[in-house]
């Protein structure tokens, strides 16, 4: 028996099965189109199965997807869970959560313009809703702060304890309003909002609220909340909070979003079929929309501008079960409930903000 | 929908690295056991290690097994037991990179639950997660080390042993290797790259009357702060693992007492560690500061001996004390601090009964019963715990041509728990079967054939842990199907030596216990899943004699792994190959024996793989070649032997990862220097 045929072989075979590999971040395709009149679409991607997050344009007079703008303009990652974003002045920020890292980039370009790296704890790291006002971003931290984001300096210049577990705030009536979710204490959830003052910039009060809350918008006039309840007996619902610390249900929903003088609510558990709602602020009338397409709505919003809706969606498998690792569709209506054009989207729907003109 | 994002990150890593594996018992040399039942004359307690022929060991074993003695261990470079896992055909590893990561296998595509490992005789057990982490066994005191594919082949064992899909056998020098009544040390010490300190010491000696104990310690010290590739886009930053450095302690006691045909032997064992956890890479962020204390304690005593010519009894009794504490520091976790800490005992015994009625048949009955709990300071702690009662009858036939070997395993398990609702109960006959033939009388060609049925119950991580278990959950199943060949070539001229094995295998995987969202925060364990694998394993041995106390010897290993998940035909991942799980790998290893300076050249390699049942591009984890080398040679000085050893791991420094976002280390160095006297 010839053994050196045989040992060769052994080698091919071993050399073989791993030649071709190599360990490149893999670009995607830029042909360096990006349009500063756009939908923004925010991934979180799927940290434990490594997949990236990622920022993708629907651009508003084309309405053509861009796809993964942020590495094609920058050459690199958004980085892990991303979370929040907001178009504000000439600049985009987006809060990475895991990465504890706010990008900001230009809203033409969608070229970084700045990292801010949050490594101080006193400060808060792990970004989680943004609003913007009067030349400072205001940061929601999941680990209990409101970070004030200075955007001359891009600096972190201030920071106020709140929480635990922070989620989405809202400037009403010239306060920052909240949710101190309490989530990491599951299933004991929190009922407790913080109102923080932005002049002097401390927090102000705590006030009380429904079981779990997870998200303050301002109606003008009015505030609102979306608490998440238990996932179990006590449901997900939009309340209004009042001044004197009252608070009325409006309607059950997981989530919601206010334009103008109307609120609009989705009510959808896991793997439920969703309810689509309209409510008006002024005349508490409802009525019902119809979205048929969405199936498995994971977030929405409302263009200022054309009053179109846009969904994102979790991936739906052909028996019926949700996937947010998967790809997902995303949905733009019309304001009258037209089905204007749909797209694939990206693991982990994390948000939609808009960089209009 | 977007909150505890981080909640179910971290839920889901607990959950999955404890989603591997059951634990199992134990056996000695295989040799010992083979000659009680086929040589009732020879006396049962002479260890005799088989090494005549170096490739001969597991040939006419009716089920696969490979096994890697302490000489093979040498000879071929092995570094540690993880590496030598992955050598092996059939064998996923699964480790979290550096002296400290967590390293668990799985075999042939079944989860690391379905591999037990057996210590000394006596399971090792872990309740919670059901996994075995093997990076807490040093190779410094190993005798050798077994790995059974399917059923056992040894019919004298603990019906424990019988009730794994696999089983990993590791067998420590516990009694003197010298004859003599002089103490005798032996002490080591490793030194290496990334802050590696590793002095071991064993101290042994024969009494009168057959009685002999032994001691060994081993402290292992590493930084592991070993500097890593991220290739971001098209950039690549050069970063170091951070928080990663180790501390442990392993400390072990021996006493046997030998006498007309039996053996009494005890153990005591302790294990300390302190491990700083550096977690998952993340993008322009390297910082963590998770860490991980563990200390593992446990007693055993067996006895094994005839009890008149024709029956032979195995006994043995341990008791097991684990702790696991992790603590996390980060603002987000209410006061600042995760710190959850979890307890859990078991209380084992096992007697088996071996009849030798006659020079070709023997039978046995074995009975097992063990007891664990855990208890933990976590909100939901309800203080379960599980009595399981197991018992084989087997029967086997052997003439020397043909062996035959039928089990069949009657499992009882008793779910409770103090402050809660307990799991199900269960209840099962678990049948095995293999037969291995020679067909003629030369050459030493065997075919075999093998079945086994067999599950594995929750663990109490997938039953209780906090808000993800299910108590609801049944048992997850196993069939598998083995056909093989295995070959020893007589000597030809330069080629002493050479062996082949072949296996086939189908496996069947029903109600695998699976995560599924009760909804986007909250993850559920649930009986979902189902797999098939079916593979090929080829391994090859030979040992070339280039003269006088100069050889070549190769041993090389090919593996073809399908495993497809069969859940349903609706769902996205239906047919995609398993996570993790490559579809070729393969290893080899070349040494050269001299009067020199011996040398050993070694490689492992692993297909790509995905990170995701879905396998979708972006999960995907490119493969890799590992590429270690190994000096060493041994001196006498008096009456000593000493011993010096270098070794290079990863030598072409590829970068490479497992686990996803777990960069294993580059190039590094290892010094030993080894004292006996």
């Amino acid at each position: 028996m010839n053994n050196s045929f045989k040992f060769a072989f052994a080698l091919t075979a071993i050399a073989g099965l791993t030649a071709c590999d190599d360990n490149n971040g893999n670009m995607p395709e830029n042909d360096g189109d990006v349009s500063a009149d756009a939908i923004c679409l925010l991934y979180q991607g799927d940290l434990y199965n490594s997949i990236e997050g990622a920022l993708d344009i629907i651009d508003c007079k084309t309405m053509q997807l861009i796809s993964n703008v942020f590495k094609t303009q920058n050459g690199r990652n958004l980085g892990d869970t991303p979370q929040c974003g907001l178009t504000y002045g000439s600049r985009i920020y987006l809060g990475i959560h895991v990465s504890k890292t706010i990008q900001v980039i230009d809203r033409q370009t969608y070229k970084s313009v700045r990292q801010i790296s949050l490594t101080d704890p006193q400060k808060g790291t792990q970004p989680r809703s943004m609003v913007a006002h009067g030349g400072k971003v205001y940061i929601s931290m999941f680990d209990g702060y409101v970070a004030r984001l200075d955007t001359a300096s891009l600096e972190i210049d201030a920071a106020v304890k709140v929480g635990p577990n922070p989620e989405i705030i809202a400037l009403h009536d010239g306060k920052l309003y909240v949710p101190n979710s309490d989530g990491m204490n599951f299933p004991n959830f929190g009922k407790t909002a913080s109102v923080v003052s932005l002049n002097p910039f401390k927090t102000e009060s705590t006030i009380d609220v429904p079981l779990n809350p997870a998200q303050f918008i301002s109606g003008g006039s009015k505030l609102y909340l979306l608490s998440k309840g238990n996932y179990d007996d006590i449901p997900s619902a939009v309340y209004e909070i009042k001044a004197d610390g009252k608070y009325e249900k409006i309607a059950d929903a997981t989530l919601f979003h206010i334009n103008g003088d109307t609120m609009y609510l989705v009510n959808c558990e896991w793997e439920k079929t969703p309810e689509f709602t309209s409510y008006s602020i002024t005349t508490k009338d409802t009525k019902s929309l119809k979205f048929d397409k969405v199936k498995s709505p994971a977030n929405f919003s409302v263009d200022p501008v054309t009053g179109n809706f846009i969904f994102s969606t979790y991936a739906i498998e052909d028996n019926g079960k949700w996937n947010s690792s998967l790809r997902g569709d995303i949905y733009v209506y019309s304001k009258d409930g037209e089905l204007i054009k749909s797209y694939k989207g990206a693991p982990g729907p994390a948000a939609i903000f808009f960089n209009r003109i | 929908m977007r909150k505890p994002v981080l909640a179910t990150i971290y839920a889901q890593i607990f959950l999955t690295s404890a989603f591997s594996a059951e634990v199992n018992d134990y056996i000695p040399s295989r040799t010992v056991h083979e000659r009680i039942a086929d040589d009732t004359v020879t006396s049962v307690l002479q260890e005799i290690e088989v090494t005549a022929d170096r490739n001969r060991q597991g040939l006419e074993s009716p089920t696969p097994l490979q096994k890697i003695d302490s000489r093979k261990i040498r000879e071929s470079g092995i570094t540690d037991i993880s590496d030598a896992m992955r050598r092996l055909p059939g064998v996923n590893l699964r480790d979290y990179g550096g002296a400290g990561g967590l390293k668990t296998i799985s075999v042939r595509g079944l989860g690391t639950q379905h591999t037990s490992v057996i210590y000394d005789g006596a399971a090792l057990s872990d309740c919670q997660s059901g996994q075995i982490d093997l990076a807490r066994y040093s190779l410094d005191n190993v005798r050798s080390l077994t790995l059974h594919y399917g059923d056992n082949d040894d019919i004298f064992i603990p019906a424990r042993m019988a009730a794994s899909a696999s089983s990993l056998v590791i067998s420590s020098f516990t009694t003197p290797q010298e004859s003599d009544d002089d103490l005798h040390l032996k002490g080591q010490f490793k030194t290496g790259s990334f802050g590696l300190y590793n002095p071991f010491l064993r101290i042994e000696k024969n009494f009168i009357n057959g009685f002999s104990v032994s001691g060994n310690a081993n402290f292992i010290h590493a930084d592991n702060n070993y500097p890593f590739t991220v290739f971001n886009g098209t950039a690549t930053v050069r970063e170091k693992r951070e928080n990663s450095r180790l501390n442990s302690l392993t400390a072990e006691i021996n006493a046997a007492k030998r006498w007309h045909g039996k053996e009494l032997t005890a153990k005591l064992y302790y294990y300390d560690t302190s491990n700083q956890l550096p977690g998952p890479v993340i993008y322009y962020v390297n910082e963590s500061n998770e860490h991980l204390k563990e200390k593992n304690f446990f007693g055993q005593a067996r006895f094994r001996g005839k009890l008149n010519s024709s029956l032979s009894l195995l006994s043995i009794l341990k008791f097991n004390w684990a702790s696991s504490r992790y603590t996390d520091t980060d603002g987000k976790y209410p006061g600042g601090r995760l710190d959850n800490h979890y307890i859990q005992r078991e209380t084992y015994a096992s007697a088996s009964l071996l009849y030798v009625p006659s020079r070709n048949v023997s039978l046995d009955y074995s009975a097992d019963w063990a007891w664990n709990n855990l208890t933990s300071n976590t909100r939901n702690a309800i203080r379960p715990y599980r009595n399981s009662i197991l018992q084989t009858v087997t029967a086997k036939y052997s003439n020397g041509r043909v062996t035959a070997l039928a089990r069949l395993l009657y499992s009882v398990y008793v779910n409770r728990a103090k402050d809660g609702e307990a799991g199900k109960d269960k209840q099962r006959l678990s049948p095995s079967f293999s037969v291995s033939a020679k067909p003629f009388e030369r050459p030493e060609l065997y075919f075999r054939a093998s079945y086994k049925n067999i599950f594995r119950m929750p663990t109490f991580n997938e039953a209780y842990y906090d808000n993800n278990g299910s108590i609801n959950l049944d048992a997850e199943t196993t069939d598998q199907l083995n056909i093989g060949v295995s070959y020893l070539a007589p000597p030809m001229n330069t080629l002493t030596e050479l062996s082949f094995t072949a296996d086939a295998y189908l496996n069947n995987v029903r109600n695998k216990i699976v995560a599924v969202p009760y909804n986007l925060f909250l993850w559920t364990m649930s009986n979902l899943g189902k797999v098939r694998v079916y593979g090929l394993d080829v391994t090859l041995g030979c040992t070339f004699s280039l003269g006088k106390s100069n050889s070549l010897l190769f041993s090389g290993s090919y593996s073809y792994q399908r495993a497809q998940i069969r859940t349903s035909p609706e769902s996205a991942d239906w047919m995609r190959q398993v996570a993790y799980i490559p579809l070729n790998s393969g290893s080899f290893s070349l040494s050269w024996l001299n009067p020199w300076v011996n040398a050993a050249v070694h490689s492992t390699a692993t297909g790509p793989r995905y990170t995701t049942n879905y396998n979708i591009p972006e999960t995907r984890i490119p493969g890799f070649i590992d590429t270690g080398i190994s000096l060493f040679r041994s001196f006498t000085a008096g009456k000593a032997r000493i011993e010096g050893k270098a070794e290079i791991l990863n030598l072409f420094n590829r970068q490479y990862e497992i686990i996803a976002r777990y960069p294993m280390p580059g190039r590094s160095w290892r010094l030993t220097l080894e004292v006996e006297l």
